[in-house]
């Protein structure tokens, strides 16, 4: 069994959305700006015109952290969320009972309503779709045109992504709480 | 086996009542709320709950409130009655069984309410026994709610009926009124996502606050129902009130100092946002705290007349705290590294403003407890 996890070089993230439109057809997520699983958020200029800071512009592409200790796990009252064998955490949407309990304890508003279902939705790393298939990539890594998404088994000493995390400092966020993110933010 | 050998059925049962200004005024109030109710019931038929105003930011909407809202209600009029019982308190004897099924109504009328916020009821209620999480609040809920309302009904038919050891379900009645309250307030102060309610303080104020809601009920029954031999116990509890509405005001005070000096930008954000509302300041501690309690201290020692206006705003109070723990926890935007997505507005304060389907049903909920607290003082014989 693995323990996936995701790298992102984020500083790389041009903000082209392509990983959110990867998703969303990879996935058949519905169309809608509060329909998303993965998302490119987006840091304001700091200073005035003219002496406007453009490094400070930044792009953080996110997702669900997929936390070796979820909260978003601890309080589902049905254990519709659960991890998976391979470290992903998902939604077992035949046991969600919509209380949103979920959307309320996941420090990263990684989840949402998905209207089809009326159940909570989040990502998966592509668990039903790609990684089902057999391939080693998500979409949105798959798709991405700046290598920003690197995604692997972090169990794994040989993998890129274990490669990377031994040689490249990097950060996860909201990191105080405790939830241990399986999303690695490179500097 | 009769209905009568278990429940103190009345020999005649009569929806009649006598018509004076405020009987009046109160059907005519509770008839615009059960309206209402149906209105929103017929709406969220109809559309579900996009006919809420939730939103991922804000999922928690004003039906969570209203159930809060009736759970306060219940635990303060059972363990009222299931302490009389228990303790052996005289004046609180002749009020017994109509706290305990006042308290049982207001269950069933929060459940009205929640009922309509998960998405699938049905569902809950199979995947809770079947493969229900011991690590969630909400879990804790769904096994201690059952119990409460068990130990309940055998107290109030053991109690009526003079059968079974009543003291021993009135004890057990307390400690799982108890427990859910508790458990409902630790579905908020288990969030340590959320830095408002993230703590111990949601469920000492929804324990005491819950108390407060079982007197101030009680005082607006002795006075419209004009029972004489409730006066000596609501002048006995009035103090108690006393003393618990200065708790409130004293952990309140606590809470804005740690949250704005704590160093937490988050929650000092949050608890600056909150106090300077006029949900809170005007009907949360106005109303809710400083008017019951300016009452209660210094109004008159013999009669229930004035503390009844104050219990009636006490309530009100109580129904926006409630308001104001939901919004509160949400207020606080979780997307904390970014302040765009989607090139929507930024924003430090999530904003939410329940719909008409969500006001019918939660306010409406009123109306449908007024109603079944009607029928039970027409069907049961409530006095002794």
């Amino acid at each position: 069994m693995a323990r996936y996890g995701m790298a992102l070089d984020y500083k790389n993230c041009i903000n082209c959305k392509a990983c959110e439109t990867a998703c969303k057809e990879e996935n058949g997520i519905l169309r809608g700006a509060d329909k998303h699983r993965i998302w490119v958020g987006i840091t304001e200029l700091k200073g005035q015109y003219p002496f406007l800071d453009i490094v400070s512009n930044t792009f953080y592409p996110s997702q669900c952290q997929h936390c070796d200790d979820a909260p978003c796990e601890d309080v589902c009252p049905t254990t519709a969320t659960y991890t998976d064998e391979n470290g992903v955490v998902r939604v077992d949407s035949d046991k969600c009972i919509l209380c949103s309990y979920c959307i309320e304890a996941c420090p990263y508003d990684a989840r949402y309503v998905d209207d089809r279902t009326m159940t909570v939705d989040k990502c998966n790393f592509c668990a039903e779709t790609r990684i089902a298939r057999g391939e080693t990539t998500t979409a949105c890594q798959n798709t991405c045109p700046t290598k920003v998404r690197l995604f692997g088994d972090l169990d794994d000493p040989n993998s890129e992504i274990s490669e990377v995390l031994r040689t490249r400092e990097h950060f996860s966020l909201k990191s105080h709480l405790g939830t241990n993110p399986k999303l690695f933010y490179l500097t | 086996m009769k209905l009568n050998d278990y429940l103190p059925l009345k020999e005649n049962i009569s929806f009649g009542f006598e018509k004076n200004a405020i009987t009046l005024a109160i059907a005519a109030i509770t008839i615009v709320l059960i309206a209402f109710y149906l209105y929103g019931v017929s709406n969220f038929f109809a559309h579900g709950h996009h006919a809420f105003n939730v939103t991922r930011e804000h999922p928690w909407g004003f039906l969570v409130a209203s159930y809060e809202f009736f759970v306060a209600l219940a635990m303060g009029s059972i363990v009222t009655a299931a302490s009389g019982i228990f303790f052996e308190i005289d004046i609180i004897k002749p009020l017994i069984k109509r706290l305990l099924v006042i308290g049982l109504l207001s269950l069933f009328a929060g459940f009205t309410a929640f009922l309509f916020e998960v998405g699938h009821p049905v569902t809950m209620v199979i995947y809770t026994a079947l493969s229900g999480n011991p690590t969630s609040a909400l879990f804790w809920l769904g096994v201690f709610y059952p119990m409460f309302m068990l130990f309940t009904v055998l107290t109030f038919v053991s109690y009526s009926k003079d059968i079974g050891p009543t003291k021993i379900f009135a004890l057990f009645a307390i400690i799982f009124a108890n427990s859910s309250v508790l458990t409902a307030g630790s579905i908020f102060g288990n969030l340590n996502s959320r830095l408002f309610s993230s703590g111990i303080f949601f469920q000492i104020e929804f324990m005491v606050t819950a108390i407060l809601a079982g007197i101030f009920l009680l005082t607006i029954i002795t006075v419209i129902f004009d029972k004489e031999n409730y006066v000596k116990a609501v002048l006995a509890l009035e103090k108690v009130a006393i003393a618990l509405l200065s708790l409130l005001l004293i952990m309140y005070l606590v809470r804005y100092i740690s949250g704005v000096y704590g160093g937490v930008p988050e929650s000092a954000n949050t608890i600056n946002y909150m106090y300077t509302s006029s949900n809170f300041l005007i009907y949360e501690l106005g109303l809710g705290i400083i008017f019951p309690l300016f009452v209660a201290a210094f109004g008159s020692k013999e009669k229930v007349g004035i503390f009844c206006i104050a219990s009636v705003a006490g309530l009100v109070g109580i129904m926006y705290s409630r308001i104001n723990v939901t919004e509160g926890i949400q207020l606080a935007p979780m997307q904390t590294m970014t302040t765009r997505v989607y090139q929507e507005t930024p924003t430090l304060i999530t904003t939410y403003t329940p719909s008409m389907t969500e006001l019918g049903i939660g306010i409406g909920a009123i109306g449908v407890f007024v109603l079944l607290v009607f029928i039970a003082d027409r069907v049961l014989e409530l006095d002794d």
